[in-house]
């Protein structure tokens, strides 16, 4: 229990010092939100200096931070100059929709990733092995921008939309038919998500079942001719799990950099499209969201692996 | 579930009986074959303790899984076996192993701090043995399994414990409790006293001698331990580079061997005795010159020609066994000529 | 075996960088030469048959012009053959240090030869492609040298250095590959300004790419090294003496490189991915200059690109490059385990 205080505070510690970082970073990059509203012929020079003065700007820099964090203290989480409205209200839904997508394709991926590694190692060198692997490696030549593209062929070729987490009448429709749309929505972003991440997946699953099965309890097990179902459930597996548990936590960050591909190539309206958005037009404090909420993710899918680890590993616990 | 061997067919016939058991493993970069085993055969009746004393790297783990079906895949194997008077196809798959192992073939590994699971409870680990060959319910399972801990003077408390909370002794029963769950007619046991200091391996070897009298349940002992197979067996089967060198009753080998290769190996054995009377400067340990020939190019002849003190002209012919006393010596030598003290 | 198939896809990775680095030549038009009046013109595929069925041994194009039916379309204009010809002089371009007065090949045809048709502003997409690609493949094998070199200087120094060097640049390491590359390599590309000048861009892209794939170079580095370190005869020379800059230098930096060529065949894919993205997201090279990330990206806009199949093309080469680079890494890999 002290051990999780101490990892929580540890990352609340992560992230102070990363929004610190963050903001002396856009402090030496040159210019700010108006830089690019110079050029435009109807902003004067005056207007654009009082706006400047209008959101702070020109105050230093503890100044600018402190106002920042007592925003976020407030709840608000700093304020879009692009959007006009506080973070918040801008990202919840945003990371809501990450979430979603990431969460649905890690779920898809984890569970081909497992059929098909544990029965391919079972079965090391059968068919359903070798077609596998031969699948898996033309899958790991195949960039996730492409795959993105040939996901939007598909829509465009199917009836399933692309485009948005829902349809445009979206408000109108029932519960039932809202479900529908949500998941119509989802279907291609989650699938293509989910092949970009299932080469490495099923790989390492299929790297750690076989490394179990030749563990030297495992193959004590069999020479008491415990075998099938109760060697891979109760011997197998368990020994597999150490080390994909691990995996499973380090996935997270490919999962995000891949959901930004697919978000930005598949207008899915997530955390990535609004992070690159602000990053272009210098709006600091959605960037500033976008790094910590990223970060907060990579944190809590590391801690969740963390506890997992100590929950099946008895050794831990004395 | 019928069992692919009778547990109880002729009671005349032999536990065990093994002939032209060859072992070879492809090479990748040799032009032939590694022969780990060449041709052995022996036989064990019930409850009869045989020993297999050899070397590391003599081939006799590979013995001990050819018998149990256990050799990885890559490794070619050929044999007569029977168990219990039936003899094992040739074809032999895993699901015929499977039932036999652990049922009518008890199996114990070297180290028993690797032969169990370590996230798994070792309760469960013995029962899962009784689950995976008897028909009953995990609670009839489970109170057998407490009546074996009591047998081997293990805490019921144990059933719960996790590997790593126990003694290297209270592993070892752990293991021994596996291979005896269902009560097997042949316990295969490969060094699995080795990782033990003295005092536990003698609590077990009598352990292990107890049961193996009481359920008459025969034993095939594997060790580079004399000492070892003194305690246990009755019967002594030393190997050499993948051949019997030499077999017989355990005392009589140990006390008088016949070729020149058991002779050298129990001269390397510091006594005890002659450690404690004898100055410091003069104990020496005798070292049998030379080095085990690899398996890939092997001798043609007698394995053990290129270090023996007493190489003839006929020692480049395969040695067939000369009856000695109650035993079998493979040497050409054997009878015709008494062996001087040694190098 | 697998040393021979390497070779064979690593002379095909060879011409296909020649092609592209010298696509002023080979690119019948210039990349940001826009003809409004061709707008999402389809491609001109080289003939040999006329609309009369006659063979002809000269490869020739149709020129074309507005279907009067459908204005959107356009159809051959089959009165007249332009016959391709090769090396035809044109407008004096730079290329490098030399000033070239001839393009590999062109036609008389008004409409010119465009083998893979014209994007929304009518502008080759072929010649768009050899530009792009050019920027793309070049930027990531330069990316992945860089990654790769870096690798090593800190694989090397966590040897040499051990102690709390060695621990840092491993904690670093870990760090690196935890890490969402693509988050990464966009926030400090953010921070940068996005110059509108090519060639810093295309420099910038390099540094950045290069710097944050150094990782998994460096670690496998200093496995070869610790590794080679403890051999028999390494130890030996230092027995003898040898000094530890000329162990370095002789024996053990030589161990890696079958483990940096591999990694590099590895790495090179992932930097042009890099560069693509950077550019499909609008922070790579800026219009009119084209990289295969742009090009792709236009794709995405509701212009009616995804209708015209020949919009698919730099996706396609992209595809085929990435492809290529598996491949010989496969077989590197091969070679080495055997």
């Amino acid at each position: 229990m002290s051990r999780l205080v101490g990892r929580l505070a540890q990352g609340a510690l992560l992230l102070v010092v990363l929004s610190m970082l963050v903001f002396v970073f856009a402090e030496l990059a040159p210019g700010d939100f108006f830089t690019g509203a110079v050029l435009d012929p109807r902003m004067s020079e005056e207007l654009i200096e009082t706006l400047r003065l209008q959101y702070g700007l020109e105050q230093p820099l503890h100044i600018r931070y402190l106002r920042w964090a007592s925003s976020v203290a407030r709840g608000e989480g700093g304020f879009s100059i692009a959007y006009r409205r506080p973070v918040v209200d801008l990202f919840l839904p945003r990371a809501a929709h990450t979430l979603m997508l990431a969460g649905a394709s890690m779920l898809l991926a984890w569970i081909i990733a497992l059929v098909l590694g544990i029965a391919g190692a079972y079965r090391a060198g059968g068919w359903l092995d070798r077609s596998t692997l031969i699948a898996v490696a033309a899958l790991l030549a195949i960039p996730e921008l492409l795959l993105a593209l040939l996901g939007i062929l598909v829509a465009v070729n199917t009836r399933l939309p692309l485009g948005g987490a829902t349809s445009l009448d979206y408000a109108s429709l029932s519960l039932g038919a809202r479900l529908i749309d949500r998941i119509e929505h989802l279907v291609i972003p989650v699938t293509v998500l989910a092949l970009t991440s299932l080469p490495v997946l099923v790989r390492h699953v299929r790297t750690s079942v076989l490394e179990a099965l030749d563990a030297p309890f495992v193959r004590a097990a069999r020479g008491h001719g415990i075998s099938g179902r109760r060697l891979m459930l109760a011997y197998v597996l368990p020994a597999a799990a150490n080390p994909l548990i691990t995996l499973f936590g380090i996935s997270f960050g490919g999962l995000l950099s891949g959901s930004l591909v697919i978000e930005g190539a598949m207008g899915w309206p997530g955390l990535g499209p609004l992070v690159l958005e602000s990053m272009t037009n210098q709006d600091l404090h959605v960037l500033l969201a976008g790094i910590l909420g990223v970060c907060a993710f990579l944190w809590v899918g590391n801690l969740i692996a963390d506890g997992l680890l100590v929950l099946i590993d008895p050794r831990s616990g004395d | 579930m019928t069992k692919p061997i009778d547990s109880n067919p002729d009671p005349k016939s032999p536990v065990l009986r093994l002939d032209r058991l060859e072992v070879r493993y492809p090479s990748r970069t040799a032009e032939s074959d590694a022969v780990v085993v060449d041709g052995l055969g022996c036989e064990i009746a019930r409850g009869q303790a045989v020993g297999v004393l050899g070397e590391s790297g003599s081939g006799k783990t590979s013995l001990a899984l050819a018998v149990t079906g256990l050799l990885p895949s890559e490794a070619r194997c050929s044999m007569e076996l029977e168990i219990l008077g039936r003899p094992v196809p040739a074809a032999a798959d895993e699901r015929f192993w499977r039932r036999l192992r652990g049922d009518t073939i008890g199996m114990v590994f070297q180290q028993p701090s690797l032969a169990l699971h370590p996230m798994r409870r070792v309760g469960l680990q013995v029962a899962d043995v009784l689950l995976s060959h008897r028909p009953w319910s995990a609670r009839s399972c489970r109170r057998k399994v407490m009546e074996l801990l009591d047998e081997l003077d293990l805490e019921s408390d144990i059933f719960q414990a996790f590997p790593h909370q126990l003694s290297g002794g209270q592993r070892q029963r752990i293991v021994l409790a596996q291979a005896l769950a269902c009560e097997p007619s042949l316990l295969v046991a490969d060094e699995p006293t080795t990782a033990l200091d003295r005092k536990t391996e003698i609590q077990v070897l009598e352990l292990v001698r107890r049961l193996s009298r009481e359920r008459q349940m025969a034993l095939l002992w594997i060790s580079h331990d004399p000492g070892v197979l003194a305690e246990i067996t009755d019967r002594i089967y030393v190997m050499y580079a993948g051949r019997w060198m030499e077999e017989g009753p355990t005392e009589s080998l140990l006390a008088e061997p016949n070729h020149p290769y058991t002779k050298l190996l129990l001269d390397c054995l510091p006594r005890r005795k002659a450690l404690r009377s004898e100055p410091l400067d003069r104990r020496r340990l005798t070292v049998i010159p030379g080095m085990a020939p690899p398996a890939s190019e092997l001798p043609s002849g007698c394995r053990f020609v290129d270090r023996c003190p007493v190489v003839t002209e006929s020692c480049g012919e395969k040695p067939s066994p000369v009856p000695m006393g109650q035993g079998r010596t493979w040497c050409v030598r054997a009878g015709s000529t008494r062996l001087g003290s040694g190098p | 075996m697998g040393t021979k198939v390497a070779r064979k896809w690593l002379w095909w990775i060879l011409a296909i960088h020649l092609v592209v680095l010298a696509a002023e030549l080979v690119a019948p038009h210039d990349f940001a030469r826009q003809v409004r009046t061709l707008s999402f013109a389809p491609p001109t595929p080289p003939r040999w048959i006329d609309a009369e069925g006659r063979f002809h041994w000269r490869p020739f194009v149709y020129a074309l012009q507005r279907d009067p039916r459908n204005p959107r379309e356009f159809i051959d204009t089959t009165n007249e053959r332009h016959p391709i010809r090769f090396w035809v002089p044109s407008e004096p371009r730079q290329m490098g240090p030399m000033v070239l007065k001839y393009r590999l090949f062109g036609t008389s045809s008004p409409t010119g030869i465009h083998l893979l048709g014209t994007d929304r502003y009518g502008r080759d997409m072929f010649s768009r492609i050899l530009y792009g690609a050019r920027l793309s493949l070049f930027a990531g094998a330069l990316a992945g040298t860089l990654a790769v070199v870096l690798g090593l200087i800190a694989g090397t120094l966590c040897v040499t250095w051990g102690g709390w060097v060695d621990a840092f640049l491993m904690r670093m390491v870990e760090l690196t590959i935890s890490l969402p590359w693509l988050y990464l390599l966009i926030g400090v590309r953010a921070f940068l300004p996005l110059s509108m000048d090519p060639v810093p861009v295309f420099v910038l892209t390099i540094a950045l790419v290069g710097t944050l794939g150094w990782a998994v170079p460096a670690r496998l580095v200093r496995g070869v090294l610790k590794t080679a370190r403890e051999q028999d005869y390494v130890q030996a020379a230092r027995g003898f003496g040898a000094s530890e800059a000329h162990l370095l230098f002789k024996h053990l930096l030589p161990q890696t490189r079958d483990t940096l060529l591999t990694q590099w065949a590895l790495l090179v894919p992932k930097c042009v991915m890099a560069e693509v993205t950077l550019s499909f997201f609008g922070l790579g090279v800026q219009e009119p200059f084209p990289s295969l990330g742009s090009l792709i990206s236009v794709l995405t806009e509701a212009h009616g690109a995804m209708t015209r199949v020949w919009m698919f093309w730099p996706a396609v080469a992209l595809g085929l490059a990435i492809l290529s680079y598996h491949l010989l890494a496969e077989a590197l890999q091969q070679h080495r385990d055997v």
